[in-house]
């Protein structure tokens, strides 16, 4: 196990480092300026722009350039100082982190506890209006925008209750209760756009699972259905909403970008945005590095998982 | 859908529901400049934030403009750059994943990691550093779009193509001595196409919801030209309280949009998994 987890970390390397090849190339290598993307919005002369290219370090190598950055993030700069306050990006981003890995957790927690039993449910009901209606309901709160969603959702928690967000961001540990009331409805948002995922892959899995021979046997033995689900098909079911919860993040982490800004809570996603309008492009390019990182880190764990349940995987090559 | 209405080959109310709505909205907003009752842009402070009525469908704004009508010439902007960004994405992810499929070796591997690499970034990130590279235009947010939908359609053109390019068939065409080019455009592709076409109708259902929330954010078409994601961003943002419909109308649309155009791209994924060749795309169910 330890030697598959130090083959992991050491397939995370070389990927973080081509990922931010491509955070920076996406950045740099477009066509645009982004000294005039900076000064758009104000009026300016030719030299205004040049001397801007000088200060920002633009017209040195892109080579030189993108070192430049790496070596800010690797010293304890983390890309630099935003170029809208003159704050480290560091202090920027360390404040944020842990507002949006905090909503992650919980939604992916949240998304688990509620789409196994609805799995379960459907897959003892298939074919049956139970199921249809699981199915049916899961395909439309997949593809609903989250932008409308929320939005709708501010609109009736203010209409029915007079409820709207809290402006101050509470701590879970100094304040439980505030951070509990500003979390909740994001939370729900997101599961909302994240369980259907684990819903419609777990359903079929377990299906496939309750099909086979040792299904089969077991209800040979006289086990009733319910248990041959619970006992049998869902152990084995397991590992699909490990890769589901993995291969999916990138929906939540768009999810949590937009219900960040629609409920003001001042997580990585809110800030990544105000600084693209902004165009403070060094907190960009180093939130979008560090969003990135986390997406890497959350596969590299859902690989651990996956090779604690299914001992096969640390032999060989994973299979579904 | 059930078990029993797949195989009989009976078409589900849901799906034909589906594309009457698409259908209605996608040629509505691409006829606004008929369609619409109102000038999209004009102003009638006399008029401000009027509830939905007989006059005014869809209610008016805090400008007295009619919603109806900036639905309408929104959606059009909102489609055609959805439609644009899906084209470039189908063209580019096809093409690379088709020529991975058929070259194998390296090259195959090298496509695969990439993707693989770029399949973390999550969809709106990717999208976000792009229109800051390129300040926000109608081509820069459909490129934007583009650009995060390649990955996706490459793994999905990839495996389609790969179930193909072993069958019999092509070894034969192969073995004639054909070129690669002319074995992919005519032998390969008229096999694996269908499944790339179904992702694709997906795609643009992403594709719409992402032009709509780059809008929203501030990172989408300029102003003063109405889009959805601007229009839900006006409105929730000044008058959500007082007139809730300048905000909610137009956001239900773009709802009954991408869910109607998700669902047909899901059915005609879906429709074709018997066949062997799609069993892969289908298995891998993959969102943007």
């Amino acid at each position: 196990m330890s030697r598959y987890i130090a083959r992991r970390i050491a397939l995370i390397i070389p990927t973080a480092i081509v990922s931010s090849m491509v955070v920076f190339a996406v950045m740099r290598v477009l066509p645009g300026d982004v000294a005039l993307a900076i000064l758009a919005d104000t009026p300016h002369t030719v030299e205004m722009r040049e001397t801007l290219r000088e200060e920002l370090g633009l017209n040195e190598p892109l080579f030189i350039q993108y070192l430049r950055w790496i070596g800010s993030i690797v010293s304890d700069e983390l890309g630099g100082r935003s170029l809208e306050t003159g704050e480290r990006v560091r202090n920027v981003i360390a404040g944020q982190m842990s507002v949006t890995a905090l909503l992650s957790v919980y939604a992916v927690l949240a998304s688990v506890i509620v789409s196994v039993p609805v799995s379960v449910l459907a897959a003892l009901r298939r074919g049956r209006w139970l199921d249809n209606v699981i199915q049916t309901a899961s395909r439309i709160a997949l593809s609903v925008p989250t932008l409308f969603a929320a939005l709708l959702l501010v609109w009736l928690l203010l209409r029915l209750f007079g409820w709207s967000a809290p402006i101050i961001y509470s701590g879970p540990a100094e304040h439980p209760r505030e951070h509990l009331e500003i979390m909740l409805w994001p939370v729900v948002l997101l599961t909302l756009a994240y369980a259907p995922h684990i819903v419609r892959v777990t359903r079929a899995r377990l299906l496939d699972v309750l099909g086979s021979d040792y299904a089969e046997s077991a209800r040979a033995r006289g086990i009733p259905e319910a248990r041959v689900v619970v006992g049998h098909a869902l152990p084995n079911a397991a590992i699909t909403v490990i890769t589901v919860v993995g291969l999916q993040l990138g929906v939540l982490i768009s999810g949590a970008i937009v219900v960040e800004v629609i409920f003001g809570l001042p997580g990585i996603g809110r800030g990544i945005v105000r600084a693209a309008l902004a165009r403070d492009y060094p907190v960009v390019q180093s939130s979008a590095m560090v969003l990135v990182v986390l997406v890497l880190f959350v596969n590299f764990a859902v690989d651990v998982a996956y090779a604690g349940v299914d001992p096969r995987v640390r032999y060989g090559r994973r299979t579904l | 859908m059930n078990r029993s209405a797949r195989e009989s080959g009976h078409v589900p109310l849901g799906f034909i529901a589906s594309v009457i709505i698409a259908v209605l909205i996608v040629s509505g907003t691409l006829a606004a400049d008929l369609l619409a009752p109102y000038d999209p842009l004009e102003q009638d402070v006399g008029r401000r934030l009027v509830a939905p009525g007989a006059e005014h469908l869809f209610g008016t704004d805090g400008f007295g403009r009619d919603v109806f009508s900036r639905t309408l010439h929104g959606g059009r902007m909102s489609i055609i750059v959805a439609l644009s960004s899906v084209f470039a994405a189908g063209a580019a992810g096809t093409a690379i994943g088709t020529a991975s499929a058929y070259a194998g070796g390296r090259l195959d591997i090298v496509v695969q990691r990439a993707v693989d690499l770029l399949l973390g970034f999550p969809f709106l990130v990717m999208a976000l550093l792009v229109v800051v590279a390129i300040s926000p235009s109608a081509p820069a947010v459909a490129g934007a779009i583009a650009i995060s939908l390649v990955p996706l359609v490459t793994r999905v053109a990839r495996s389609a193509a790969l179930s193909v390019a072993n069958e019999e068939y092509v070894l034969v065409v192969r073995s004639t001595g054909a070129g690669a080019g002319h074995i992919m455009i005519r032998h390969i592709l008229p096999a694996a196409g269908p499944p790339i076409v179904a992702y694709l109708a997906t795609c643009l259902g992403a594709a719409i919801a992402a032009e709509a929330t780059l809008s929203f954010l501030g990172l989408g078409l300029p102003p003063p030209y109405p889009s959805w994601g601007r229009m839900l961003q006006e409105g929730s943002r000044a008058y959500f309280d007082a007139a809730p419909w300048v905000t909610l109308l137009p956001g239900l649309v773009l709802s009954l949009t991408v869910v109607s155009v998700t669902a047909i791209g899901d059915r005609l994924g879906r429709r074709r998994v018997h066949t062997e060749a799609v069993q892969c795309v289908a298995q891998t169910d993959e969102r943007p």
